[in-house]
C-alpha cells in the first residue's frame, strides 16, 4: 500500500509540476502594421487574433464613473448587436479594447503605444478558449481619434500584440456611447424600469364628468407638446 | 500521510494506511489487484495531464501554501505576486492584490429598506463587476427574492423572476451573506478555511478551502456559492483592485461569498451594491459608531433579522420605512 500511495503521490506531483507559474515572457519586439495614420484602410477592424481571423461588427464606448474606478473603454467586438447598444452575441466573440483611466475627454489626434511600456492608454484583446478567457495587453499600436463627440468616437487602429501568435488587426471604427447599466447617469432619478403601456392606462385618473373624451384627448396632446 | 482532509498531506503523520486501502476497496466494491492499481495510476496520470493542460488553475505552489493566518508578510507578498502574475499571464490585465486588515473598533452592519427596494437588481450587477464574478449568471452573491406582498415566507419567494419590476402584489427582498456573529458556516468548516474577523466580516481563505460545501449547507440564508470551475471572466471586466480574502480571482472548486466588499469598506468606501442601488434601499456602516446611519436606523426603526430563532445573530437587518 505504501508503494501505491507513493506512486499516486508521484503521479500527482508530476502532473502538478507541469503547472508551474514560471512565466516565459514573449518577445516584445513587435511593431504596429501601419506607421502612418493615412495608410490604415477605411474598413472595419480586421486581422488575426490568437491565430484566428477577426472582423469587427460592433464598436462602442463606455464611461465608468464609479468612484475610484473612473475610466473610458472603447470596445471593438466581433459580436453583433441587433440594435445600437443592444445585447452583443455570441457571448464568446473576441474583442479588442482600448482603455484609459480617468474621465478626461478624449482628444483628436494620434496615440502610439509600445509593447511593454506604460502609457495612459492600454490596448488589449481577449478571446475565449474552452472555459477560459485569455488575452494580451502587450500592444504596439497606432491609434487615431479623428472625430470625438459625447456620443461617438470615430477613429482608426493598427495594432500588433506581443503574444507570440502574431496577432495583428487594423481598420477604422465608429464607437457609439453605450452607458453601463449601473452608471450614475443611467440610475439618476429616472424610473428604474419603464412602465408598461397597459399599466399606464390603468393609472390614468378617470375622465371627469365635465370633459368629453375628445376634449380630454386634446388636453393630453397639449401636455405632450 | 495526514488524516486531515484540509492540509493535503502536510499535517501530522501516522494515519493508518490500511484505512485508505479499505476505502478504495469499499469504493470499487472489490479488492484491487496490482493490474487494477496500475490501471488506476494510468487513469490518474491521464487525468493529471488533462488538468495540467487545461489551464493550470492550481499549481504545486498553491497546494503547498499554508493557511492565511499562518502566512508571514513575506509569504503573502510572494503569494500575491504569484496570483497577480497568473492573471496577467492569462488575461493580459495587471491587477493588484491587497490585504486590507480588519478595522479595530469597527463593527460593520448592513440594513435594507424593503419599502424602497423595487427588485431592479442593479446591486447584483454591481456586485458581480466588483467581485470578479463571471458575466454569465453562474454565481451571484446577492439573490433578490420576489416575495408575495403580506408574507414573510422565504419559501414562497423566488429569485427567478423576469419582466418589469416592481410587480403589483409583490415586494423584493435581497439576500446575501449576513456576516453572522454566531456563524454556522464557520462552525461547519472542517478546515477552518472560513472565519470571522474582528470587524464582523466572515472571510474565506480560497486557497485553503477544500470545496466540501459543508458551510454552504450550514448557512440558513443561502449566502454561499460553490464554483464548479474557476470564474471565466472576460479580461475587460476584471476589476484590478483586489483583495486576497475577497474579490481576487478564485480558484475553481471552492465556496465563495459576499464580504461586504472588504476591499472597499475597509478603506472607508461603501460596498458596490449600495453604490449602485438607485432607490437608496441599502444602508451600510459601523454599528459601533453612535452617529452612523445604521445605528440611527436601528435605534429608531423596527428592524427585522431573518430566521432569528436560529440564533445566528446576523449583521444584516431589514426594515420597512413606510
Amino acid at each position: 500500500m505504501c508503494k501505491r500511495a507513493f506512486s499516486i503521490l508521484l503521479i500527482a506531483a508530476a502532473a502538478l509540476s507541469g503547472c508551474s507559474d514560471e512565466y516565459v515572457a514573449p518577445s516584445l519586439d513587435v511593431k504596429p502594421p501601419h506607421e502612418r495614420a493615412a495608410t490604415i484602410r477605411a474598413r472595419a477592424v480586421t486581422g488575426n487574433l490568437a491565430g484566428k481571423p477577426f472582423e469587427a461588427h460592433d464598436a462602442r464606448f463606455a464611461l465608468d464613473r464609479r468612484q475610484g474606478y473612473e475610466k473610458i473603454t472603447i470596445y471593438i467586438s466581433q459580436a453583433k448587436a441587433s440594435e445600437p447598444c443592444g445585447k452583443l452575441g455570441p457571448k464568446d466573440a473576441p474583442k479588442v479594447w482600448l482603455r484609459r483611466a480617468g474621465l478626461k475627454p478624449v482628444k483628436k489626434g494620434e496615440i502610439r503605444l509600445t509593447a511593454g511600456k506604460e502609457a495612459p492608454w492600454q490596448l488589449h484583446y481577449q478571446h475565449k478558449e474552452g472555459h477560459h478567457w485569455l488575452g494580451s495587453g502587450l500592444a504596439s499600436a497606432l491609434v487615431v481619434f479623428e472625430n470625438v463627440s459625447a456620443h461617438v468616437i470615430k477613429g482608426a487602429v493598427a495594432v500588433c500584440f506581443a503574444d507570440g501568435k502574431k496577432s495583428c488587426v487594423d481598420g477604422s471604427f465608429s464607437a457609439r456611447h453605450c452607458p453601463i447599466r449601473i452608471d450614475a447617469t443611467m440610475r439618476g432619478n429616472e424610473p428604474v424600469e419603464t412602465v408598461p403601456q397597459k399599466k399606464k392606462k390603468k393609472a390614468t385618473p378617470p375622465v371627469s364628468d365635465a370633459g368629453t373624451p375628445a376634449a380630454d384627448a386634446g388636453k393630453a396632446s397639449e401636455k405632450k407638446d | 500521510m495526514s488524516d486531515n482532509p484540509c492540509d493535503g498531506g502536510r499535517g501530522a503523520p501516522g494515519a493508518p494506511e490500511d484505512r485508505a486501502e479499505k476505502l478504495v476497496q469499499l469504493r470499487l466494491g472489490k479488492k484491487t489487484s496490482r493490474r487494477g492499481a496500475l490501471k488506476l495510476a494510468a487513469a490518474g496520470a491521464a487525468a493529471g495531464a488533462a488538468v495540467a493542460t487545461a489551464g493550470c488553475d492550481v499549481t504545486l505552489a498553491d497546494m503547498l501554501q499554508s493557511h492565511y493566518t499562518k502566512l508571514s508578510d513575506e509569504d503573502k507578498k510572494e503569494i500575491f505576486a504569484r496570483l497577480e502574475q497568473r492573471t496577467y499571464q492569462q488575461s493580459g490585465v495587471k491587477v493588484k492584490i491587497g490585504d486590507p486588515k480588519a478595522l479595530q473598533g469597527v463593527g460593520f452592519a448592513y440594513l435594507l429598506n424593503l419599502s424602497a427596494c423595487n427588485g431592479n437588481r442593479r446591486c447584483v450587477e454591481a456586485c458581480a463587476r466588483e467581485n470578479n464574478l463571471p458575466n454569465d449568471p453562474e454565481i451571484r452573491y446577492i439573490r433578490v427574492l420576489e416575495m408575495e406582498a403580506g408574507t414573510f415566507d422565504l419559501e414562497r419567494g423566488t429569485a427567478y423572476f423576469s419582466g418589469l419590476v416592481p410587480k403589483r402584489g409583490k415586494y423584493y427582498m435581497p439576500v446575501q451573506c449576513h456576516q453572522c456573529d454566531n456563524p454556522p458556516c464557520v462552525r461547519a468548516c472542517p478546515c477552518q478555511a472560513t472565519w470571522k474577523q474582528p470587524d464582523g466580516i466572515v472571510v474565506v481563505d480560497y486557497n485553503w478551502c477544500i470545496g466540501c460545501r459543508y458551510c454552504q449547507v450550514a448557512c440558513p440564508y443561502h449566502g454561499r456559492r460553490f464554483n464548479f470551475a474557476p470564474p471565466a471572466i472576460e479580461p475587460d471586466r476584471i476589476n484590478p483592485v483586489q483583495a486576497y480574502l475577497s474579490n481576487r480571482i478564485r480558484p475553481g472548486g471552492v465556496v465563495e461569498k459576499c464580504t461586504y466588499c472588504l476591499q472597499r469598506s475597509r478603506k472607508g468606501r461603501l460596498p458596490a451594491c449600495l453604490e449602485a442601488c438607485p432607490t437608496g434601499a441599502r444602508k451600510f456602516g459601523d454599528l459601533n459608531d453612535p452617529d452612523s446611519d445604521v445605528r440611527k436606523i436601528i435605534e429608531t426603526k423596527r428592524v427585522y433579522i431573518l430566521k432569528e430563532e436560529l440564533g445566528t445573530i446576523p449583521r444584516f437587518y431589514y426594515f420597512f420605512s413606510a
